[in-house]
């Protein structure tokens, strides 16, 4: 009878529950919007409002800064993110231990969209889409020009990189469909993606379109890897850098109006 | 003991673990200067081509259709790098397509202990196109298709085959050349089964001539080296200067016949052939001198 005292007192320590955390963000106006969130339990960063559904940083005038890092062993990462901007977005978010989904969507009139992810310790679902007048840059966080352990995006489950938001109420991972890849476009500028993916199963879609040259470099280790990238440039250099290791599909379509192709591809 | 090996073998098949894991590569590239360096290790099955659909699908030995990686540089150069000699792989395969203005570029090559094939197509509107591949196997065919044309320049072509191991089979290969200036061709083949001609009896290969090379305004140069038994080499020359073809062809059972025509000077043929069961035919119309030198022992 003792022992089952003791038992149902301690019951919280051995079976600790984490609280749901939710952030609601919706930030508009001001030279610089900068949010920072620290959440560990079941996290949601998302908007207030229903429509639109993720949170938003927007500013006429200004730049906006979104860092954030989540963490929950049992459970769900989850962050939906719209940042429109004159001057430029910039996005730091680090997901571990759980599931995670990122769904990040920057639009800057005349900046610099700037991204870095993290997912570590479970399956990982990005959905990305980047739109820019000058650039947009992923690149790994040493600043490298090749795949580093530290890339923009590092991936460790089984991990998705795909664009458009899946639609439906049912947003499994069938739903990420290889004719929906990320999207980097820059009007007058130029692209630049770091990935690396360690799952058993990998899939990056990318579609790259700009105006002074794109660049890619894609890292996929262990299970099964697709990889599709798009890029097209008008006047600059596309250059595509894959490693992969396992069982490898790539497929590549690059074309540069007046510029030149590269492309590096190591099977493994 | 047994039925703990039998056990752990059981759940390795129930795993499903691949063992033999495959590797696809299609590419597209359309610009000024295109490069594509692809590098494939330990693959069951080691692939570089380009999206099915259009005209021009082939089949691969598995029965697979697909289209050719593509290059199109437009007024510009194309550069294709291809390894698919590391580790451990049961087939190779590569079909391209290069078009540009200034030059195409193509060399691969290809190691396993299965089949090896490449088809490539080279067109190139004011330079030159070369190749240079490789292909060893100790199984297996090894298949090279090659075609290049130039409107202004040379051709150029290199291919060294090697399949001589316990379960080897045939070397192929066909070329076929046609240049404003001059085609150049080297071809060496060791194994059992080697022809320098159609190798229509494959699956998904073209049929129809030998081996072709036409110059409207220069010149044609082959020299193949054969070695094995049962070597055949077709070869149709057609040039505007001098048609010069070397064939060696060593070992038992070794077939060599040649066409030349030369409309402004002359053609030279020189075939060697050892050891035994040989057969040699010529055909030479020149402007100038027609040499023909055929030693059979």
């Amino acid at each position: 009878m003792k022992s089952g005292i003791f038992i149902i007192l301690f019951l919280p320590y051995l079976f600790p529950t984490f609280a749901q955390n939710e952030a609601y963000i919706e930030q508009a106006g001001g030279s610089i919007t900068k949010t920072e969130i620290k959440q560990i339990g079941v996290n949601i960063i998302k908007g207030i409002a229903e429509l639109p559904d993720a949170a938003s940083q927007i500013t006429s005038i200004g730049t906006n800064i979104l860092i954030t890092k989540q963490d929950n062993v049992l459970g769900l990462n989850q962050i939906e993110l719209f940042q429109i901007a004159s001057m430029g977005n910039y996005a730091d978010i680090q997901q571990q231990n759980g599931s995670h989904t990122i769904k990040l969507s920057q639009i800057t009139e005349s900046g610099l969209n700037e991204a870095y992810t993290f997912q570590v310790n479970g399956s990982g679902f990005i959905n990305l889409e980047m739109s820019s007048l000058m650039n947009n840059i992923i690149p790994g966080r040493e600043n490298s020009e090749i795949n580093s352990d530290n890339p923009g995006i590092y991936q460790d489950g089984h991990n998705y990189l795909v664009g458009a938001f899946p639609t439906g109420d049912n947003e499994s991972p069938s739903l990420y469909d290889i004719n929906k890849p990320a999207i980097q476009y820059s009007s007058i500028g130029s692209n630049w993606l770091e990935v690396q993916q360690r799952g058993n199963d990998n899939y990056t879609g990318l579609d790259q379109r700009s105006f002074l040259g794109n660049k890619a470099l894609i890292n996929q280790e262990n299970g099964n890897n697709v990889l599709s990238v798009i890029q097209f440039s008008l006047s600059g250099k596309n250059y595509l850098y894959v490693d992969q290791k396992g069982n490898c599909s790539a497929s590549i379509y690059q074309n540069s109006v007046s510029g030149d192709n590269q492309a590096i591809i190591i099977q493994n | 003991m047994k039925k703990l090996v039998a056990f752990i073998v059981t759940i390795i098949i129930m795993s499903g673990i691949d063992f033999a894991q495959s590797n696809e590569a299609a590419l597209q590239q359309i610009g000024t200067l295109n490069t594509s360096v692809i590098t494939q290790h330990d693959g069951g099955l080691n692939v570089i081509t380009g999206p099915s659909g259009g005209s021009n699908n082939i089949i691969d030995h598995f029965g697979n259709t697909y289209g050719p990686a593509l290059q199109d540089a437009g007024s510009g150069t194309n550069t294709f790098r291809a390894d698919q000699s590391l580790g451990s792989t049961l087939y190779n395969f590569i079909y391209t397509q290069q078009h540009g203005l200034i030059h195409n570029d193509f060399m691969a090559t290809q190691q396993n202990a299965g089949s090896d094939r490449f088809r490539n197509n080279q067109t190139s509107g004011a330079a030159s196109n070369f190749v240079d591949a490789v292909q060893v196997g100790s199984g297996g065919y090894n298949t090279a298709e090659n075609t290049q044309t130039t409107e202004f320049n040379d051709n150029n072509f290199s291919l060294r085959q090697n399949n001589t191991g316990t379960n080897s089979h045939q070397n192929y290969a066909l070329v076929y050349e046609t240049a404003k200036y001059g085609n150049t061709v080297f071809v060496g083949q060791t194994g059992q089964d080697n022809g320098l001609y159609d190798a229509s009896s494959l699956p998904g290969l073209v049929s129809g001539d030998p081996s072709y090379q036409s110059s409207t305004d220069g010149f044609n140069s082959l020299q193949v080296y054969q070695t094995g038994n049962g070597n055949n080499t077709g070869l149709h020359m057609e040039g505007f200067y001098d048609n010069r073809a070397f064939v060696t062809q060593t070992g038992d059972l070794n077939t060599s016949a040649s066409y030349q025509i030369s409309t402004g000077a002359g053609n030279i043929l020189d075939v060697t052939q050892t050891t035994s069961g040989n057969s040699s035919s010529l055909l030479q119309t020149g402007a100038g001198s027609n040499i023909g030198v055929v030693y059979q022992h």
